[in-house]
């Protein structure tokens, strides 16, 4: 099978991408600001196609990608398989905190709001991409700084509930701003989530993605 | 230093070390040339030199405290004018790298600022009110 990913930065696309390569599939990470869309449906003649998040103009780009016989897949933070999960992490003295933030989306008022309650009495630290005003604020983390931060970590402070499961996992404290958005704690892996995926799809079961998890975390 | 402009920073430091009788000699290694405030009356020279001194470096900026770690002085210091890592965007290797290095000891300006070091980055600091001389020749 071709399958498409477009967005090769993005830490959901990265486990996913090599769980599908690791399955035996033709993978292109396509960089849709590089590539025309048709310079890519010609090259790479893809079944599936990943996409990240939902964009303008996403239903011309589905409805197009359908006319060649590619079907469209949104990932959303629901099925999410943490990144953190697949490097497992180490626990690091630097890193110890009562509270962890990831700061993985735009910072609100809201959210500094937010922070600003949940500090008083705790040591906070707040690592991530998207910079927050306050000095508990303390870098862009790499995914390995991730994984051993919470690791570290007594709590992990949530906002949208992306980081639930990876609580869950590592048998940390979690408290979210908006509990109850979500669900049951997922714990899919990236080759469980590809599973997911291709049963959505009436594909037969991959019972041999489950074997190659099995092979490579051994 | 980055430089002796004619900042809050530099105007502090001028004020401190340009006595005329100073106990100890007294070195600036600039990265950059700036006018200061008024005319230094202690050695100023280029940042390249330190990476050859042997005495007490003090690095007053996030910029000079990276080069720091390079340096071989007799000890190092690093003195925290303000908390550059809230006002500029770092990965937390970089920052981790310098405020949580053990052969860089940290000098704040407030007891308030000693706080928020040991909270955020486990570490003890030392206290020296905008570059007191008297404080900073006890090092």
């Amino acid at each position: 099978m071709n399958i498409v990913f477009s967005a090769a930065n993005h830490h959901q696309i990265q486990p996913l991408a090599a769980a599908f390569v690791a399955a035996g599939d033709n993978v292109v990470i396509w960089n849709p600001h590089k590539k025309p869309i048709n310079d890519m449906l010609d090259e790479a003649k893809p079944n599936l196609l990943f996409h990240p998040y939902v964009r303008k103009g996403y239903e011309m780009e589905v409805d197009y990608l359908k006319q060649h016989g590619c079907q469209s897949l949104f990932l959303t933070n629901d099925s999410c398989a943490n990144i953190a999960q697949f490097w497992k992490g180490t626990p690091n003295t630097k890193y110890a905190a009562d509270l962890l933030y990831i700061s993985d989306i735009q910072v609100t008022q809201d959210i500094i709001k937010y922070l600003l309650e949940c500090r008083e009495g705790y040591k906070l630290r707040i690592i991530g991409q998207y910079p927050v005003s306050m000095p508990e604020y303390v870098g862009v983390p790499t995914i390995r700084n991730i994984a051993d931060s919470i690791k570290s970590c007594n709590t992990i402070l949530d906002y949208h509930g992306h980081w639930e499961a990876e609580a869950y996992r590592q048998g940390k404290g979690y408290y979210c701003a908006y509990p109850d958005v979500k669900k049951q704690p997922s714990t899919l892996t990236s080759f469980e989530l590809a599973a997911l995926y291709l049963n959505e799809l009436n594909l037969p079961t991959t019972d041999y993605l489950f074997a190659k998890q099995k092979e490579i975390m051994s | 230093m980055d430089k002796i402009g004619f900042d809050d920073m530099g105007l502090a430091f001028i004020a401190n070390f340009n006595r005329q009788n100073l106990d100890v000699d007294t070195i600036a290694f600039i990265q950059d040339y700036d006018r200061p405030p008024s005319i230094p009356r202690f050695a100023v020279m280029q940042e390249k030199e330190a990476y050859n001194y042997s005495g007490i470096l003090v690095a007053t900026s996030f910029n000079s405290a990276q080069k720091l770690k390079y340096m071989r002085p007799a000890k190092k210091y690093f003195y925290l004018w303000s908390l550059e890592w809230v006002h500029d965007l770092y990965t937390v290797d970089e920052l981790s790298d310098i405020y949580q290095n053990d052969e860089i000891t940290l000098i704040v300006r407030s007891e308030q600022h000693q706080n928020l070091i040991k909270s955020i980055w486990d570490k003890d600091a030392l206290i020296i009110e905008d570059f007191n001389y008297e404080k900073f020749i006890q090092l």
